[in-house]
Order: C-alpha cells, then sequence, then structure tokens
C-alpha cells in the first residue's frame, strides 16, 4: 500500500530543520509520478506543488505539512574524538542518552553516550541530564581522527528503524511530521475534482516554519494544516495534557499556541467529518507552536484550519501512530480539497 | 577463534537473569568443543575442561545473564508495565526499543516516554521502575491474553562493528567475558594443563550473583577468576574512576581479593607483554568474585576486569583487543599461575 510504503521510505530519510534536502528529494521524486501535478522548490528549501483538477475552484486551497524532524547539531570535537552538540527543536535528555544516531551527510553511525549508571551522583540518577553534558561516539580514538568524519556543524538524526507493530500501529523516528507528507502525497495521487495546492515546509521544529513563505507565494484563500499532534494517551500524563488519542481519529483545534483558526471552517470541518463517518476528536493541549501561527498571518492573512492526526512520543527515535488515523486523514484531505473549493 | 563472530553470536542472544536458556544454549554451543558441557539446577552452563590435579584447580567465570525488565501489570489502556530485573540506566529507558516475551510469541514495541509538550510544570525526574510501560499496540484485552506477569521484556539494541576495532552491542556485558573465557580455551587447546580447569558462564549476576555462587560451592576450585565488564574512560568521568579503552585487563586490587593472585596476573602480563592496568577498589568488586569468595570453604578469587563504555545501555561499548588481551592474561594463568 502506497501509504504505508511512503510512510517507511520517508520516517526512514534524513533531514532536521533547515537540512531537509533528502527527504524533499524522495518527495519530489513521488511527486514526479503523479499525473497533473506541478512541483517547484521556494527559495528556503519548501516543495509547492500544484494539483490540476476536473474544474477551476471558487477559492484556492494549500494543504500544508512539513518534512523536517527533531535532531542536532555538532557544536566542538573534543580532544579524545568525542563530539559535542546541541538539539535541534525541543528534544528530552531521556529520549537521547543510550540512542544511536547518523551524522552529516555521510551519515556516520554515533552512540549517545553518558558516563555508567553506577558512577551517577545520587541527584544524577534522579533529574534528567542536560543534552549539552552527552556526546556523540564514533568510536574515534583522537581529535584529528573524528574530525576526518565529522565536522563542526554537521546535523544529525536518530537512526531510524521502521516498524509496523501491535494492532495496526507503526513505529518510526519523524512520524509526527513525515505521516503528512506521507498522507498529501496520497492526495495528489488521486485524480482532483479541483484544482489545489500543497507545501511541503521546512523548519517546524526550530518554530520558524518554512510554511509563511509558501502561503505568501501561494496566497491561498483557505490553508488546512496536515501535522502530528502530540497524542498524550500514555502513562504519566494527565488532564489537558492528555490532548488526544491514538485510534480516535483526526485531531481538530480552535487554537494553537498563537495561531486562532478560522471558527467557521472549523465547525465545517467537525461536519464534513460527522457526515462521512470520519472520528473525530478536539485537542486540549493548545499552548504549542503549529504551522498555522506562519500561515494564517501571512499574505494579509488567510483562513487556517487545522486537520491533524495523533501522533505518541514525538521526537523520539521511535514515535507511533495509528494506521488507521492516517487513513482517516487521507480520508478528510480528500473530502476538503473538494468542499473547500467552493466553501 | 574469530572474536567479533563468537562475541556477536552471544550479544545477540537473549538471556535476562534467571531467564537465560537462549543464551546458555548458544554459550553452552561455543564451549562444546573444549570438554563436557552440563547446566546445573540454576541453570550455570558448566565446562569441565581438566578434572582437578596436584590439588590445584582453577574456576573461569562470566556470567552469561543481561539486564531486561520483568512484565509487573497491565494498565487499562494496554500498557505494558515492567520493572528492572537488574540495574537499569533510569536516564536512558524512555524510547527504548523492546521485545515482550510472551509464552506464545514475541512483541515488539517501545518504552513509553512524554515529549516535553505534555510534561507537567514540576521539576522533571528521571522515571522510576515503576513506571517505566511498553507500548506494544495491543488493547487491553488482547495484552492480557498476549503478556503476564512475570515475562521477561528485552531491551533491543544493535550489534555493530565501529571504527577502529570497536564494537557495540547490548549484553556486552558480560557475553564479553564469556568471550574472554573462549579466546583462552582456544589459546589452551592441545596443551597439556598443569592444573584442573573448569569454565562456568553463570546466571542471574545482574540480579544478584546467586549463579556463580551455587556453581563455584559445587566445583569447589583452589582459585577462581572473574571475568566481567568494567569502567571505560568517557569524557564526563575521571581516571580513578575509570580505566582506558585498548590498554588492556584492568587486573583488580580488592580487599575480597587475593592478593598473591592479583600480583601473578601484572606479573605474568609484563611477562608475556600483554597491556594491563590497575583496578584499584577499596571495598567490594561489584562482580561476582565478592560471593564467590565466600562459597563453599571459601575460594581465592582476582577480578580480571575489561574496559568497557556506556555500561547498562543498549549501546555497550568495547574494543575487540580489551578482550583477546584478557584471554591471553588467562590463558598464561592457568598454564603458569597458582599462587600457593
Amino acid at each position: 500500500m502506497a501509504l504505508i510504503e511512503n510512510l517507511r521510505a520517508l520516517s526512514l530519510a534524513n533531514g532536521s530543520s533547515g537540512d531537509e534536502g533528502a527527504v524533499r528529494g524522495a518527495i519530489l521524486a513521488e511527486l514526479a509520478k503523479i499525473p497533473d501535478c506541478k512541483a517547484f522548490v521556494d527559495g528556503i528549501g519548501n516543495i509547492l506543488a500544484e494539483k490540476r483538477g476536473a474544474n477551476r475552484p471558487q477559492n484556492r486551497v494549500m494543504f500544508c505539512a512539513r518534512m523536517d524532524e527533531a535532531g542536532f547539531i555538532v557544536t566542538n570535537i573534543d580532544e579524545n574524538g568525542f563530539i559535542q552538540f546541541e538539539c535541534i527543536g525541543k528534544v528530552d535528555s531521556r529520549v537521547v542518552i543510550g540512542r544511536r544516531v547518523l551524522i552529516g551527510d555521510c551519515a556516520v553511525p554515533a552512540l549517545v553516550g553518558s558516563k555508567a549508571l553506577h558512577l551517577l551522583e545520587k541527584d544524577e540518577r534522579t533529574s534528567p541530564a542536560d543534552t549539552d553534558k552527552l556526546y556523540f561516539d564514533i568510536g574515534a580514538d583522537s581529535k584529528e581522527e573524528a574530525e576526518r568524519r565529522v565536522h563542526i556543524g554537521d546535523r544529525a538524526v536518530f537512526e531510524g528503524s521502521f516498524l509496523e507493530f501491535g494492532d495496526g500501529f507503526a513505529m518510526g523516528k519523524a512520524l509526527e511530521g513525515r505521516a503528512g507528507c506521507a498522507a498529501l502525497l496520497e492526495l495528489l495521487s488521486a485524480p482532483a475534482e479541483y484544482d489545489f495546492y500543497a507545501c511541503f515546509a521546512v523548519r517546524k521544529e526550530i518554530e520558524g516554519a518554512g510554511c509563511g513563505p509558501a502561503a505568501f507565494t501561494l496566497a491561498p484563500d483557505i490553508a488546512v494544516v496536515v501535522d502530528g499532534a502530540s497524542a498524550g494517551d500514555i502513562p504519566a500524563v494527565s488532564g489537558d495534557k492528555r490532548s488526544c488519542s491514538l485510534g480516535k481519529g483526526v485531531v481538530t483545534a480552535f487554537k494553537d499556541g498563537r495561531t486562532v483558526y478560522d471558527t467557521a471552517l472549523c465547525r465545517r470541518l467537525s461536519e464534513l467529518c460527522e457526515a462521512n463517518e470520519i472520528p473525530i476528536q478536539v485537542k486540549r493541549n493548545l499552548s504549542e507552536y503549529s504551522l498555522g501561527e506562519d500561515i494564517h498571518a501571512a499574505a494579509g492573512g488567510i483562513r487556517t484550519v487545522c486537520a491533524e492526526y495523533p501522533v505518541r512520543y514525538a521526537r523520539s527515535s521511535g514515535a507511533v501512530l495509528k494506521i488507521s488515523d492516517l487513513e482517516h486523514e487521507v480520508k478528510l484531505l480528500e473530502i476538503l480539497s473538494m468542499e473547500l473549493a467552493a466553501i | 577463534m574469530d572474536t567479533e563472530r563468537t562475541l556477536k553470536a552471544l550479544c545477540m542472544a537473549k538471556g535476562n537473569s534467571g531467564a537465560e536458556d537462549e543464551a546458555a544454549a548458544v554459550g553452552a554451543e561455543l564451549l562444546a568443543p573444549y570438554g563436557k558441557v552440563r547446566r546445573d539446577n540454576l541453570g550455570n552452563v558448566i565446562c569441565e575442561i581438566a578434572p582437578k590435579k596436584n590439588g590445584r584447580h582453577v574456576l573461569l567465570d562470566a556470567h552469561i545473564d543481561q539486564i531486561a525488565l520483568i512484565v509487573t501489570h497491565i494498565d487499562e489502556n494496554g500498557f505494558v508495565f515492567a520493572m528492572n530485573c537488574g540495574g537499569i540506566d533510569r536516564r536512558s529507558i524512555w524510547g527504548t526499543r523492546v521485545t515482550v516475551l510472551g509464552k506464545e510469541g514475541e512483541y515488539d514495541g517501545v518504552i513509553c516516554s512524554v515529549p516535553k509538550e505534555l510534561q507537567g510544570d514540576g521539576k522533571q525526574e528521571n522515571p522510576k521502575p515503576e513506571e517505566f510501560a511498553a507500548d506494544i499496540g495491543f488493547d487491553k484485552e488482547t495484552a492480557e491474553k498476549l503478556v503476564k506477569p512475570g515475562d521477561r521484556v528485552m531491551l533491543r539494541g544493535t550489534w555493530q562493528s565501529m571504527e577502529n576495532g570497536y564494537v557495540t552491542a547490548p549484553a556486552l556485558d558480560d557475553r564479553a567475558g564469556c568471550a574472554c573465557i573462549l579466546e583462552a580455551l582456544e589459546l589452551l587447546r592441545g596443551k597439556e594443563l598443569p592444573c584442573g580447569l573448569t569454565a562456568v558462564f553463570s546466571t542471574r549476576e545482574e540480579t544478584g550473583g546467586e549463579g556463580a555462587v551455587a556453581a563455584a560451592a559445587a566445583i569447589a576450585p583452589t582459585e577462581a577468576l572473574e571475568m566481567d565488564v568494567s569502567f571505560g574512560k568517557t569524557p564526563d568521568t575521571n581516571e580513578v574512576e575509570t580505566k582506558f579503552m585498548k590498554k588492556g585487563p584492568m587486573i583488580g586490587f580488592a580487599p575480597g581479593l587475593d592478593r598473591k593472585m592479583s600480583e601473578q596476573l601484572v606479573a605474568l602480563a609484563q611477562k608475556h607483554q600483554i597491556p594491563w592496568q590497575y583496578e584499584v577498589m577499596n571495598g567490594t568488586t561489584g562482580t561476582n568474585a565478592d560471593d564467590m569468595a565466600k562459597a563453599g570453604e571459601g575460594i581465592r578469587c582476582c577480578t580480571v576486569s575489561i574496559p568497557q563504555q556506556y555500561m547498562h545501555t543498549v549501546i555497550e561499548k568495547m574494543a575487540v583487543a580489551d578482550i583477546q588481551n584478557t584471554g591471553k592474561l588467562i590463558a598464561a594463568y592457568v598454564m603458569e599461575g597458582g599462587a600457593e
């Protein structure tokens, strides 16, 4: 099935914010196979695609996913060849220690080290480590040797491994964003009723998403955010932080961080889900940055609506989603591409 | 012997404390060319290479078990709660790929983590063992059919032969010690031994060391060498608490170890030009040697430890040369050692 195959390939592609080249290449290759679809890359690396439908729409509609993932940037190489780094995006040190990463364009495998637990002081055992105290180990025995393979400024990402498991679940790095890219590819592949636009944006994790310039360029009347919503249906999360759940369908919101979505469009989206038997949930954690923030303030203001999908364990080596949720997402996007064109 | 191949076979086998069968079977197969192999009541893999001779009998021990989790319960949403079975690094458990070993099948999953945007406002703490939960993608009803309390949860990692003669894998602690013993036995193959010799791949070290005690009491050697991993230098440690990678086996000096054995190991390393390092401990050693010394009528013990980085994670890292040099040193000890 193309959706899962694309999900797998995109999860395994490496691209932290500002370094999305490999992901962009994979998406462009897929877009090239799709009929009635033209794509180009803008100045900061966004892919803008135009799908020709059977009819011209009343409203220009843009669907926006994002290509980047959280990662790391090399800041220093010490005298013994250990490599210091900073995180790109809000990565918790507790999902970093003991993981494997790939550094730079040559994907040099590295271990994320820290001293053995037996040597920790009491406070170190209980308090999460600062990520700036951790280091990458590529097996170099000297600074010179490490410098031959890794350079300051090189980017790194978690080593990927994609897995379907349990009762229809998928696990992999970067699923929080790439699942949206896979859903958009699915949408673009089908014959369209009306023309529409798709944006595969750069740089979401640093909260400076490329979708603002994309929205400026395409100047749509309506924008749809197609991104992962952080699912809180996991142990040790309570109250509003439980936010949304896997297996309960697509996710919408009336607000996200500094984004206020278009209320009428939100209501319309809910009605369409109900009419088409697509399960939908309204998320409860409303304080986060969203792609909508940069879109809705672009080009004189753009009516924006949130059509996300739930993902657990974002920004870790093993994010988890339920495949049925993503299938519902694709179905919703297909309906929106018809309904919003003439709303 | 192809050290890396042996090591990989040992590391890829699953064997948590008290449930070592798969790893023990691999160990038994690797020991078979050197002597008669049996397993005792606690599952220890015991290989008698030479019967007791001239009163001297050497026991070589390394432990075959590895750290893992043990299932305690399944919550209302199907998450599998599992506590540590051995010392787990609370800082690195989140996001670890796991496989739950059910009676009927194996189920892949991941240890739940909480992304920053879903964390509460209070001070963050590393997860406690009673909070470790695996997401295996089943609802409560299904999960309860597949997984039972007491099942083990293996922490998955990748075997990789790295640059510069390093390897990384889960369970190098202490399959690397087993590989050292196999290295030594290969060096001793065909030689007439001056003493009795038994090799033990012992069980249950990570949960207390009962396997080695039971085996040592039954074998009643005159002396025992313990090959376990110890701390290799990392940027965040000093040179007292850790020793260097690739600088050879760490010979133990400690109150609970036999001083003459320690000194004889140093002399043999010097004589055979095997790189070595001091490992001085002011109390117990944290290895099977501590309790083996008290087994039966009491056994003279010494540790020959192998430097390892990132102990008790799924990215444990070691140098193949250190394993080979440890094998050489213990072979020399079998042939020429034996403090009276």
